[in-house]
């Protein structure tokens, strides 16, 4: 058993380059027992790289690494595992179509074998036991995966991992995936993990949650590890100025009162759906910021997809008023000039095997073509410059394929391709989920420039400091229904929305 | 973007490469038999079949379906207008009817898959048994000879003229249109084309239609190089997909895909065949040689094991 404060993982002068980018430059860390680190910088700083080398996901291109005193070069996720590196993966880490309990023995299927067969009753009681030791008890085992949402995923992943009793436990970016109850959950396991006497390796953007809970923050910046904080040196201001590399203004969000138009371009009207809402109504006018908040099970993803035409409506409308035109399918809403960004970044706003052009260009299909009805190549590729120019999105060119990015490098892709639309209605869902301060503000600014230019914004959002900061007017869902509303000209009073929220 | 360019070469030079070897190969193996006019010319018609289904047939494979069923539709549409010329000694109706029937049976495809809920493949597989049966029953064992007929036709230019104005418009489509870039994401990721106002299941139907017309020619095609119809389906299906592989596409679909590799494999497939023949192979080692190269390119270019596409259409 280790003793507190050993060196339980040393990282030694490591670099990782893709091709010509430089991912890590010469990095060295040491990560001790019973301590939970957190790894903190902006989109694209190497925070992910470091975490995947540790856990075999991938490899070096120089330096070396020690695990207990023993040279560590793991050739695969599953050997590290194996071997007491465990890893909770930023991007969907189960498998949809079989059940939970499948998936949490994933490839350990012969302790459950009697006769030569696997005893499915055996593995659901046994996988009912793991959940619950981390404190999960909503989740049927037998159920196939693909009928949780995604916070109900993460956490599997996370029981699957603390099943292997990990020495060194890794989450990458998982908390802006879950809601206050998943995070409850993930916080516990991780103390849990620290008290005795094993390491947290922590990878996330939300700074505040990083100070509660991490004994020592280690800062990134553009590859490089800029400095390493202990606890009493933890200030808002430093780590961000460490990160950022200059001072950053403390308020990002709005501060005005603009206020909004009377008319109204999108209504739901009595909107009853397979699962989560019924009988729904809201209304959302020219120039307004509309939030949309509440527990990650209220409903509010759903309405996002049901807005959109992405959910089939069983009963009532949902109505783009300007045109009187009733929206049954994702084609009508985008030819309308609609646009929707989903909370799945990487299953449904991004092709990820495609380039960033191919992305954003999907949207320019009917904009860039030119005499007969052809696409012109050239106005194509001005059309993705412009965006990633605007936006800033770190790449080697154009073409590059979207899965090699960074995720708010992803996410930025999909800002652009909206952008790019000039949509007048665009539907977020958690836009700013995973993505670094920095990218935050900028997104922050886009979505008033847009307010501004009597756009209209649906954004759905599980986090409570942004909907304050950014809405005119905030709906509170609670169960598939509108539980209360807030407007921004009275103050938003977090207390009260929170109380409304459960 | 150097690194683009060299790779979007080697794409299309590998193939290109990889036929001038298999035809140095058998030429030297052949002792030189393999190049005689005669052999080449036939080469030459057979493989203008297989180019022009499998640009057709690429229309499919962009969106992530698999059709294995032309080569039966090729036979089926062929024994019905052969019965319709033995009627009527019609030589225009035997192209009108075999095309007609080669495009609807294929489309058919589409149609049962999108009522029934099935996925394409499944559909394809079930109604190959079906023409495959309706053909023997239909014609049995017997042969229309519709040589002469065909004799005039086949020394005229027309199905050069055809299959060169058939691969322009298909590029066109497939390169320059709204159309060929929503295959291509419709193919590679259902969920998110859906979000950017693609009509998946309208997509695809347009993919079928045009595979369709194409495979509608072939059929055309086939009739004018065999002079004779029977009830035997060709191997059809499984050269379109290895025409597809050689030429340097995934059949899995998705963003890579194109609709000229086909035409490249087209060539290399049926040298493949010709050549094997020629040296002596019987017809069932040649199916197995051909089996096993189709596994090793499919391995080959598959990028990562774990993340091959899963399908989850219509579900």
């Amino acid at each position: 058993m280790p003793q507190s404060h050993d060196v339980v993982l040393e990282v030694h002068d490591m670099c990782k380059n893709f091709g010509e980018t430089i991912a890590l430059n010469h990095v060295s860390l040491k990560i001790e027992a019973g301590e939970i680190r957190g790894l903190i910088g902006e989109n694209g700083s190497g925070k992910s790289t470091i975490s995947s080398i540790i856990s075999g996901m991938q490899r070096a291109t120089s330096g070396a690494m020690t695990f207990h005193g023993k040279p560590w070069e793991p050739s695969s996720v599953l050997y590290g595992m194996n071997h007491g590196i465990g890893m909770v993966v930023q991007e969907a880490g189960t498998l949809g179509n079989i059940t939970v309990a499948e998936n949490l023995f994933l490839g350990e299927y012969k302790q459950f074998k009697r006769f030569g067969l696997i005893d499915k009753n055996a593995m659901v009681k046994e996988a009912k036991k793991v959940l619950e030791r981390i404190g999960i008890r909503d989740i049927n085992p037998s159920w196939p995966v693909r009928r949780l949402d995604m916070q109900s995923r993460k956490l599997l992943e996370l029981a699957r991992i603390m099943n292997h009793d990990p020495d060194i436990l890794i989450i990458d970016e998982t908390t802006t995936a879950l809601g206050q109850s998943g995070r409850d959950i993930l916080y516990s396991v991780m103390h849990e993990v620290a008290e005795k006497g094993k390491t947290v390796l922590i990878i996330s953007h939300d700074l505040d949650e990083m100070m509660e809970h991490c004994d020592t923050l280690t800062i990134l910046r553009d590859g490089a590890v800029i400095d390493n904080l202990r606890r009493e040196q933890f200030e808002p201001g430093l780590v961000k100025r460490l990160m950022v590399g200059r001072e950053v203004q403390d308020n990002f969000y709005r501060s005005d009162q603009d206020g909004y138009g009377e008319e109204v371009v999108l209504r739901a009207d009595m909107v009853t759906t397979t699962k989560d809402l019924l009988c729904f109504s809201m209304e959302l006018h020219k120039g307004e910021i509309l939030g949309i908040g509440g527990l990650s099970d209220c409903g509010m993803h759903t309405l996002g997809h049901a807005l959109f035409g992405l959910e089939k409506v069983l009963d009532g409308e949902v109505v783009l008023a300007s045109q009187g035109l009733r929206i049954k399918s994702s084609e009508q809403a985008f030819q309308s000039g609609m646009g929707y960004i989903s909370k799945d970044r990487d299953m449904e706003s991004l092709e990820q095997n495609a380039s960033i052009l191919a992305n954003i260009a999907s949207t320019g299909y009917q904009i860039n073509r030119t005499l007969g009805g052809l696409i012109s190549g050239r106005k194509e590729r001005d059309y993705v410059k412009k965006q990633v120019k605007g936006l800033s999105i770190k790449c080697q060119n154009q073409y590059q394929l979207v899965k090699e990015l960074s995720g708010g490098n992803k996410q930025k892709v999909v800002f652009g391709k909206w952008i790019a639309y000039d949509a007048d209605i665009l539907i977020m869902d958690c836009p700013t989920r995973g993505v670094d301060i920095g990218v935050k503000a900028a997104m922050y600014q886009l979505i008033y420039e847009m307010k501004k230019e009597g756009k209209s914004i649906v954004m759905i959002s599980e986090e409570m400091p942004e909907l304050m900061g950014m809405c005119d007017r905030l709906l509170i869902l609670k169960d598939g229904e509108i539980n209360g509303e807030f407007f921004r000209k009275d103050g938003f009073s977090e207390h009260e929305i929170i109380e409304c929220m459960i | 973007m150097g690194k683009i360019i060299r790779n979007r070469y080697v794409g299309i030079a590998l193939p290109l490469l990889l036929l001038v070897a298999v035809v140095i190969a058998f030429t030297a193996l052949t002792g030189g038999k393999f190049i005689s006019y005669n052999n080449l010319s036939a080469i030459f018609e057979q493989s203008l079949i297989v180019a022009v289904s499998a640009i057709g047939i690429a229309f499919i494979y962009t969106t992530g379906n698999i059709d294995m069923s032309v080569g039966s539709i090729i036979m089926l549409s062929g024994v019905i207008a052969g019965k319709v010329w033995a009627a009527t000694g019609s030589v225009v109706l035997l192209f009108l009817i075999s095309f007609t029937a080669g495009a609807a049976m294929l489309y058919l495809n589409n149609v049962l898959s999108a009522t029934l809920g099935l996925k394409t493949v499944m559909a394809a597989i079930l109604m190959m048994n079906i023409y495959n049966a309706v053909g023997a029953e239909f014609l049995g064992a017997e042969t229309i000879s519709i040589y002469r007929s065909m004799k005039e036709i086949s020394n005229s230019n027309i199905r050069l003229i055809i299959f060169a104005g058939l691969f322009l418009v298909c590029l066109v489509v497939f390169h320059f249109t709204k159309i060929g870039r929503a295959l291509r994401f419709t193919g590679g990721n259902e969920r998110c084309a859906a979000t950017v106002g693609i009509n998946n299941r309208k997509i695809i139907s347009i993919g079928y239609i045009m595979a369709s017309l194409a495979v509608g020619i072939a059929c055309a095609f086939t009739l004018i190089r065999n002079g004779n119809i029977s009830s035997v389906p060709s191997s059809m299906g499984s050269d379109l997909m290895l025409a597809t592989v050689l030429g340097g596409m995934s059949i899995f679909g998705g963003h890579k895909s194109n609709c000229y590799s086909g035409v490249i494999g087209a060539f290399i497939v049926v040298i493949l065949n010709n050549g094997l023949l020629m040296l002596g192979v019987s017809n069932t080692l040649i199916q197995g040689v051909r089996g096993i190269l189709f596994l090793a390119i499919v391995y080959l270019t598959s990028d990562h094991p774990d993340t091959l596409p899963s399908r989850n259409q219509f579900s």
